[in-house]
């Protein structure tokens, strides 16, 4: 299928990649079906772009490349969370960028929780009191996006 | 808004599953216990709130260095 209109000009959807969100994202619940578009730059960020509002996109990193200590979390909790089965589970956290310091801020209390095989998943929210929505990153790589 | 008054030990019931029991009245605030049917998502206001605004954050991120497909990048790169 075709998405017309998107940030990123027109592009060519392979409906088995689509991600469907069972709840949609926090504060965009009627936002459930995306894809994945990872453009091969170096700084790592992927885009969910919405399949519902061409206009819509979330920059978004592998959890891997935050730090290898996040999430602190068991998988299968995470898993269990989303409502997805425990194998192939992929965490994407959900970034920002903006114009004042701290430029670069991830949502680590709310990550995306994704079965990798049938695109099935979630945004699920972790402890309050350990992570907050809004984290700033320092690393170099991720600043690249705003450059 | 719906406003309904509850003593402790009583309860709402909601269509889609969910039941709602004011389990304590407090100085501090009022206690609530829940049912809710799997599939559903329960959080602080507060909670929800700071996550809805950081995905709105994301949202407005400026589209500049990461490009979407092969055709885009090449048409784009200059």
């Amino acid at each position: 299928m075709q998405l017309t209109g998107t940030r990123f000009g027109d592009i060519d959807v392979d409906a088995e990649r689509v991600i469907v969100l069972r709840s949609g994202l926090i504060g965009f619940p009627t936002e459930t079906r995306f894809v994945l578009l990872r453009p091969s730059t170096k700084t790592g960020i992927a885009w969910l772009q919405s399949l519902q509002t061409p206009a819509l996109a979330f920059p978004v990193v592998e959890s891997s490349q935050i730090t290898p200590r996040y999430p602190g979390e068991a998988e299968d909790a995470l898993a269990e969370q989303a409502g997805i089965c425990r194998e192939g589970v992929a965490i994407f956290v959900v970034i920002a960028v903006r114009p004042k310091s701290p430029r670069v801020v991830a949502n680590l209390l709310a990550p995306i929780v994704v079965e990798r095989a049938s695109g099935r998943g979630a945004q699920i929210v972790l402890d309050v009191k350990k992570y907050s929505a809004s984290t700033p990153l320092v690393s170099a790589t991720f600043a690249q996006v705003a450059a | 808004m719906l406003i309904i008054q509850r003593r402790v030990g009583e309860r709402i019931v909601m269509s889609n599953g969910v039941e709602i029991t004011v389990a304590g009245v407090t100085k501090r605030g009022v206690r609530l216990a829940m049912k809710i049917p799997d599939g559903l998502v329960v959080l602080r206001g507060e909670v929800h709130d700071s996550i809805a605004a950081a995905n709105a954050a994301a949202a407005a991120t400026p589209f500049d260095a990461p490009l979407a497909n092969e055709s885009a990048r090449t048409s784009r790169r200059t």
